[in-house]
């Protein structure tokens, strides 16, 4: 028999009461744990579709005030003098800490050719990296290139295609390129004076890539008489592994030369809709679970009232108010204990069901011991800290009052 | 004589402001009791008996006058060291028995025990060597609503006793019961004051006065009889002889 005992066994008599009080913070504790695992699954899904999007960062030299536009991200055109990204750099980038949240690496030399009398863009890369960053490429295929293509207006499309295999004497041109070149797959082309076959052709995306030769990066470099030079460095990146902030701060500071820039800006509207949403999901959650501690709090109260009697006889057999104050709030910690699991539960159960109704789509919405353990953590803190008022009342009862010596 | 003495209530007075309006329970009462013995208090309802009984029971401080319990003055302490006194010193049993709804008779016994540091083997082995010594062993599991009148008022004792106190204090033990059962537990209250239990007992029945040694009474706050042990003897008071101290 212990004083543990005691809190118990009354809990156990009044298991109406306790449940009563136990509703409010299961709803309190819900509401957060379903607002949380809501706003962290929605946050996961964006991360998930940004990745699928392709490169997140873009990285170009930091000079000049000459641009021309690549891929919607503004590349300068280098100045005399200036410092040009370098094949160096790469080794740089993979061996930063947040090296391991790195997809893909993609590094690219872009320039202005001759191909005839015609001036093209060539683009030297690694093919593989460079489809990895940008999951829409893939090679027209046999009803595209008898339909015409792919209209630019419609959004592009979602899927990777497979890298092709190229040798440093093939080329794989953008659908506009190759029309304006009036070429097709397995044809030659001259460029800058040397002939390269023609591998294929991509499915026109709408974007910069339409208008590219592709050949490989070693190539490009010495036909562009820029050996080892880099025009641009684009990265796919998992953020849910490293803080896209802090990737972006170890970048500037690996290459000063550099300016690092980020393409989720374009989506970072849609994140700070999330988070003013998330923001009014918890404030709202924090109300109920506030609700609910006052539930508790009130609970215990009249639980103290009605047991004036009781704890005179503790009184009056010698329990010191510790004693008191120990029975009331381990009493407070159980309860609150039990609905921060069963809150946590709940508030699982209906961030699964509220998921695809409020993000739209299914949401990655798992089961988190780590998040269980801190629910019922804090709730029981809370419920501990809330019931030192209705301790108190009870460590004051008069023991001579409540047993009606008077 | 000196050594002997166990509580000492000197001039003590108590009053109550209901409403603003004094009313005086005790008027300046001075007692003295033996160890082992054990006293009736009787007196008509509001004559104080109660009020006395708390405040002996360290639980009602009096508005004047000292009560010393085995060489303490009980009001010198804290209202946490006379929580502490009244687990090593005292035994209760109030009116209507009072037990913890929600723990059954071994638990209810084991309440004083629970915050000793006694092993929880040996709390339990207490708790059931008392019970047995009241007669309600078997009885041990059961909630006090599921036993009767009496078995409920050993239950009582038995809590009040289990951690062997000097000193029981008893306020209308067999109120409630019916006439035999009230003398069983009578019975049983000579049998603790026999093994040197030291009774002091509030009751309105003139037969349970009989079983104790010498009986107080108490008129409007005052003490008409009974003040100290040396002043009266025995056969005065009347007691166990069944004679009865106030015919």
């Amino acid at each position: 028999m212990n004083l543990f005992q005691i809190a118990i066994n009354n809990l156990r008599r009044r298991k109406g009461k306790a449940l009563l009080a136990m509703t409010g913070l299961i709803l309190g504790a819900a509401a957060v744990v379903s607002v949380y695992s809501l706003v962290e699954g929605m946050r996961y899904e964006m991360n998930r579709q940004l990745a699928e999007l392709g490169a997140n960062i873009v990285i170009t030299p930091d000079t000049g005030a000459l641009t021309f536009s690549y891929g919607g991200i503004t590349v300068p055109e280098l100045h005399f003098g200036a410092v040009e990204l370098s094949e160096a750099d790469l080794d740089l980038i993979n061996t930063l800490p947040a090296g391991p949240a790195i997809l893909a690496l993609s590094p690219k030399i872009v320039g202005t050719a001759l191909s005839g009398e015609k001036s093209v863009v060539v683009a030297g890369s690694d093919l593989h990296a460079e489809f990895a960053v940008k999951p829409w490429l893939h090679l027209r295929d046999e009803a595209e290139q008898e339909g015409g293509g792919h209209d630019a207006a419609e959004p592009r499309p979602l899927r990777s295609g497979p890298a092709p295999q190229i040798s440093q004497n093939d080329l794989l041109l953008g659908a506009a390129a190759a029309e304006a070149l009036a070429v097709k797959p397995g044809d030659s082309l001259e460029v800058s004076g040397r002939m390269f076959n023609i591998a294929g052709v991509l499915a026109a995306g709408g974007s910069v890539e339409d208008s590219q030769v592709y050949m490989d990066l070693k190539t490009a470099q010495e036909l562009l008489a820029r050996p080892g030079a880099l025009t641009v460095i684009e990265l796919a990146a998992d953020f849910s592994l490293v803080p896209e902030q802090e990737l972006l701060a170890q970048l500037a500071e690996a290459l000063p030369h550099a300016r690092v820039t980020s393409v989720r800006q374009a989506v970072m509207g849609r994140g700070e809709t999330l988070s003013a949403l998330a923001r009014f999901g918890f404030g709202a959650a924090m109300l109920i679970l506030i609700s609910g501690l006052t539930l508790v709090t009130l609970t215990m109260f009249a639980s103290v009232r009605e047991r004036t009697r009781d704890i005179g006889i503790f009184r009056a057999i010698g329990f010191r108010s510790c004693h008191i104050y120990q029975i009331v709030c381990t009493e407070g910690v159980l309860i609150s204990l039990a609905a921060g699991i069963l809150g946590y539960h709940a508030g699982l159960v209906a961030a699964q069901l509220a998921g695809p109704p409020v993000a739209g789509t299914a949401l990655p919405i798992t089961w988190q011991p780590d998040l269980l353990a801190l629910s019922a953590l804090l709730t029981a803190t809370a419920g501990g800290v809330v019931s030192l008022m209705p301790a108190r009342l009870a460590a004051g009862v008069d023991p001579a009052e409540a047993l009606r010596f008077y | 004589m000196e050594d002997n003495l166990l509580i000492a209530i000197q001039e003590v007075v108590k009053t109550y402001h209901p409403a603003n309006r004094p009313v005086q329970a005790l008027r300046g009462i001075t007692v003295n009791v033996n160890r082992g013995e054990a006293v009736a208090i009787m007196g008509a309802s509001g004559s104080g008996k109660s009020t006395l009984l708390s405040i002996i029971g360290g639980l009602n401080p009096p508005t004047s006058g000292k009560i010393r319990i085995d060489e303490i003055d009980l009001y010198a302490l804290s209202r946490e060291q006379r929580a502490d006194f009244r687990r090593e010193y005292l035994g209760f049993v109030f009116q209507q028995f009072q037990l913890i709804p929600y723990l059954n008779a071994l638990e209810n016994v084991m309440l004083p025990l629970t915050t000793t540091r006694y092993p929880n083997r040996k709390k339990r082995a207490m708790a059931e060597s008392v019970l047995e010594r009241v007669g309600v062993a078997d009885k041990r599991d059961r909630l006090p609503s599921e036993l009767s009148g009496g078995e409920q008022e050993r239950v009582a004792i038995a809590r009040a006793v289990v951690n062997e106190p000097p000193l029981l204090l008893a306020d209308e033990p067999t109120g409630s019961l019916d006439t035999r059962t009230a003398a069983e537990i009578m019975d049983l209250f000579g049998e603790l004051n026999g093994g040197g239990l030291t009774i002091l007992m509030v009751t309105h029945n003139r037969e349970n006065s009989a079983y104790m040694d010498r009986t107080i009474h108490l008129q409007d706050g005052r003490l008409l009889s009974g003040a100290a042990p040396e002043e009266r003897p025995l056969q005065e008071t009347g007691s166990r002889d069944g004679t009865g101290g106030e015919r």
